[in-house]
């Protein structure tokens, strides 16, 4: 016989084992291409501006993460190669016992890996380039691409970027084989799967004692991370995270024995059925891949916080932009002239263009400032941040302005009587200490009169519409106090605000051009220039529709890439390490088989065997992210008032249908091998 | 005395009809309650699949077996396997122990299948292992074993649930010879003071020479049977079989 056809059979047997292994290599090509080959869709080339420069954002920062993702695959490759050919030294112990050389090893080596890469690669990328059309799709939805641009697009760039990556890959395993075989000794392989089994638990109460520890070590960590993250410094996060790092690969190291001396005590389920044996198997999978799956239960954490944190950004971005773009333009004038008059002198009247208008004045007191309208909370405002101008003068509103603005945008319209005022603000860390001042009724003087609070808090809202909250806040008063204080409060400027008198797509589009070309010297507002041009600020609806959606899709395709390679690296090497411990005790169940063990008490036994690999680091990782998360939590919240329930669904969905495939997959892998599925022999 | 083994013109057949090997060939023999009965013959006589064949782990072309009255061969899926764990005990060559657990979880582990109270099997554990010599070892593991001891373990594992036959096939084949006198010690131990019927499958006069009884195969069939006499020693039926294999093996069997 051919040694080629040798080492095929071989192979042949291999990749029907590690089935799930070998399909992840595809799944890994087609990620790889379908994530690079964003930029190269035909709908792309179809964006408006501001959607090219966000998806021109994405392309850098994908190609970024792919270096990373191209590390974590190399790294996956290059370890279950080592470890595949690790086990089957006994294969070329018979080879070279009969009489082939250790160049003749390497061909076939060689043969088999360049075999592997190619098959993978290929099919890899024929997958990738299908599933790549749905980016196209996607693409379409969240930036306001046409899809009727749509055409079959393979991107010779991401093809070959693909290929070049996974050479390199393959081209180190070569390496690592051919080091590997020129450094063998006949006799160790040939002895390799028969030497005595001696990795058992040992020193029980040693581990029992050295989980418990760590556990208590691990508890703080969670306690600041989870419930003082306020008090947290970064050099305190960062202690905390190495010490989860530690503590988790600690236990991780000890479960066996803590787990096998705990249950060993209980003395009534040890011994019930095949109990003993289930949980010996089950501490020995622990046993033999502690480390391993200490990491692969930090990388599992680390993809569901990500995941979480990404996914709940994104959402947020989405339901903001609604409430953030109740009109098609918001234009501020901080000038003498409004900004109708602007646009008339500019020669493109407002009647034109626009047919649902207002346009309100906002005025400046010289001694109602940021500081001022805080009143007693300013010095804590200070300590926190010392940078802030805390003599900015106060935007003021009238009442009755702010209500055809509040009716304008859709928003709650307010009465004040004549000695109430009532701000309005949604930037948060300004919003929480106005909000303290406000809970306490603190007044406000404006010229002669004195004002107090009509709400105990801010309203949430805003002047000029904008894609991000930040609204530093506004003071609103009654008209009367407004006529009255005439001596202190001037005039500063104006906001106009309203909807075009076109509503489709590419109308709105050029008028938004139009606007832009007239106003352009005044948004370009210069403060070296000794005469300035009064600044107008000009937000369009359409600009940040467009900027939020392009956002969104970042953080989602980003989110997603690094979680799902993430995931797959993780379970494919999980895979990998339980399907080989299914192969190792095959004998095992052949014995049970033969004393008559039933095969439901069997398949039992298998199932706490692999569930072993699958379900500890994701128990772990599970309970590292009730505290993770709570952080992750806070911070989210804190920037976006968001919580992260929708993150956490959409975590929970991807986990439990990638994971729970390999698990299935190497479940039933597991069964088909140890012989569960057939007679004994 | 009951029967407990009763095999009747059994056969099975490999390989197609155009080659077809008849590994045993009509084959009829009896084993009575508390009896030690070895079978003999040379590599590829059949004495193995007849093993295998009563252990329910192989199937019968043709014939029927009966084990305390009850027909093995028509027996199927959780029948089989429930009727593996109550009525026979094995004893492999290899020993067949599993390596992540203790001695003394591998001899419990036969009566936790039955389902067996915990605080029972506490109790027969330790008096078996004491009767097969095995209690100072109880605690460790099998690498931490000698040949001998682990075949002891895995005997003290056949033995624990009572069963109607235990079945031993090739027991002293990776053994020393002192370590195989010891288990054969425990083996008449097991047969004498625990009441155990044996069926020992072994190509060894030697180990042999320890059964009440011995059944010669050639070609699949029964070729003869010597039975020991109450006193007979071991080294005169020791002889006695020598004989007869001489008779089996070889150009010698022109002569018979």
């Amino acid at each position: 016989m051919n040694w080629y056809n040798l080492a095929f059979k071989n192979m042949k047997k291999s990749v029907r084992d590690y089935m799930v292994y070998f399909l992840t290599l595809i799944l890994g090509v087609a990620i790889f291409y379908v994530f690079n080959s964003v930029g190269d869709q035909s709908v792309v080339k179809t964006l408006s501006e501001t959607s090219y420069e966000s998806i021109q954002l994405l392309l850098v920062l994908l190609e970024m993460l792919s270096v990373g993702v191209a590390f974590v695959l190399g790294f996956l490759i290059v370890y279950a190669n080592q470890f595949l050919i690790s086990r089957r030294k006994r294969e070329f112990g018979i080879y070279f016992l009969l009489g082939m050389d250790k160049r003749d090893v390497s061909k076939v080596l060689f043969a088999e890996t360049a075999l592997v890469g190619l098959i993978s690669l290929v099919t890899g990328i024929v997958i990738g380039v299908f599933a790549s059309q749905f980016m196209s799709i996607l693409v379409t939805k969240f930036f306001d691409a046409d899809l009727s641009a749509y055409v079959f697009t393979v991107s010779i760039g991401a093809v070959i970027k693909t290929i070049i990556n996974f050479a390199i890959i393959y081209l180190v395993v070569l390496l690592l084989h051919s080091i590997n075989i020129s450094r063998v000794k006949l006799i160790d392989l040939l002895h390799a799967e028969k030497k005595a089994e001696k990795q058992i638990v040992e020193k029980p109460a040693l581990s029992v004692i050295v989980f418990l520890v760590s556990a208590v070590v691990l508890g703080f960590a969670y306690y600041f991370v989870g419930f003082r993250s306020d008090e947290l410094t970064r050099k305190g996060l960062i202690a905390c995270i190495l010490t989860g790092i530690v503590t988790n690969l600690v236990m991780f190291r000890f479960a066996a024995g803590f787990l096998l001396g705990m249950l060993q005590k209980m003395k009534g389920v040890y011994f019930r059925e095949l109990n003993s044996f289930v949980i010996r198997q089950f501490c020995r999978s622990i046993n033999s891949s502690a480390i391993s799956m200490g990491i692969i239960c930090l990388m599992i954490f680390a993809m569901i916080c990500t995941f979480s944190g990404g996914i709940s950004v994104a959402y947020r971005l989405q339901q903001n932009v609604r409430e953030m773009t109740p009109v098609d333009f918001s234009i501020m004038y901080t000038a003498d002239e409004t900004v109708t008059e602007c646009f008339e002198r500019e020669g493109i009247p407002a009647e034109t263009w626009t047919n649902d208008y207002i346009e309100i004045p906002f005025y400046n007191c010289e001694s109602v400032t940021w500081a001022t309208a805080l009143g007693s909370v300013i010095d804590a405002a200070k300590e926190q941040f010392p940078a802030a101008r805390w003599n900015t003068p106060e935007t003021i509103l009238s009442i009755s302005d702010y209500n055809r603005l509040a009716t304008m945008y859709g928003k709650e319209t307010f009465e004040l009587k004549e000695d109430e005022y009532l701000v309005v603000c949604n930037f948060l860390l300004l919003q929480e200490l106005r909000d303290r001042n406000l809970a306490q009724g603190g007044t406000q003087q404006v010229g002669n009169t004195v004002l107090k609070p009509a709400l105990p808090k801010c309203e949430e809202g805003y002047l000029m519409m904008s894609g991000t909250s930040s609204n530093a806040g506004i003071l609103i008063l009654p008209d009367a106090v407004i006529e009255k204080e005439q001596g202190v409060i001037y005039r500063a400027g104006s906001v106009m605000s309203g909807n075009y008198s076109v509503k489709g797509r590419e109308e709105i589009k050029e008028i938004n051009d139009r606007l832009w070309d007239a106003v352009s010297t005044y948004t370009a507002y210069n403060y070296m220039n000794e005469n300035p041009i009064p600044p107008m600020f000009f937000e369009t609806g359409m600009d940040i529709r467009e900027s939020n959606n392009g956002l969104t899709m970042i953080v989602a395709f980003l989110v997603i890439y690094v979680g799902v390679v993430f995931l797959i690296a993780s379970a494919a090497m999980l895979a990998l390490k339980a399907l080989s411990e299914a192969i190792d005790s095959t004998g095992k169940y052949e014995i049970l088989k033969k004393i008559g063990c039933e095969n439901h008490m069997l398949k039992r036994a298998l199932f706490g065997q692999v569930g072993a690999y699958f379900g500890l680091p994701l128990l772990g990782a599970m309970i590292h992210s009730v505290f993770g998360l709570l952080y992750v939590n806070r911070v989210i919240n804190s920037v976006t008032r968001q919580n992260i329930g929708w993150g956490i669904a959409a975590t929970v969905i991807v986990l439990v249908i990638l994971y729970g495939a390999y698990f299935i997959a190497t479940y039933s892998t597991s069964k088909r091998i140890v012989g569960l599925e057939r007679e004994i022999k | 005395m009951s029967t407990v083994l009763q095999v009747s013109n059994v056969e099975k057949y490999y390989g197609t009809k155009a080659s077809l090997t008849k590994a045993l060939d009509d084959i009829s023999l009896s084993v009575d309650r508390g009896e030690f009965v070895g079978i003999m013959g040379a590599s590829g006589s059949g004495k193995t699949t007849l093993l295998n064949c009563i252990s329910t782990i192989d199937k019968v072309t043709g014939g029927k077996i009966l084990v305390n009255n009850q027909d093995v061969t028509a027996l199927r899926g959780g029948a089989l396997n429930r009727f593996r764990r109550d009525e026979l005990g094995f004893i492999f060559q290899e020993f067949n122990l599993l390596d992540t657990m203790t001695a003394y979880e591998n001899i419990a582990l036969a009566l936790s299948i039955q389902k067996v109270p915990v605080a029972e099997i506490e109790k027969r554990v330790q008096d078996v292992a004491k009767k097969l010599g095995v209690a100072d070892v109880l605690s460790h593991y099998p690498y931490q074993m000698s040949g001998g001891q682990k075949q002891r373990v895995a005997a003290a594992r056949a033995v624990i649930t009572n069963p109607k036959l235990v079945l031993a096939d090739e027991p002293t084949g990776a053994l020393d010879s002192k370590s195989a006198r010891m288990l054969l010690d425990s083996f008449m131990t097991m047969n004498k003071e625990l009441g155990a019927t044996i069926l020992m499958v072994t190509h060894d006069a030697f180990t042999a020479s320890y059964a009440s009884r011995i059944i010669f195969i050639k070609d699949g069939k029964v070729f003869t049977e010597l039975t020991k006499e109450e006193t007979e020693s071991r080294k005169d039926f020791f002889e006695k079989i020598i004989h007869v294999m001489t008779l089996l093996g070889g150009e010698m069997n022109e002569l018979v």
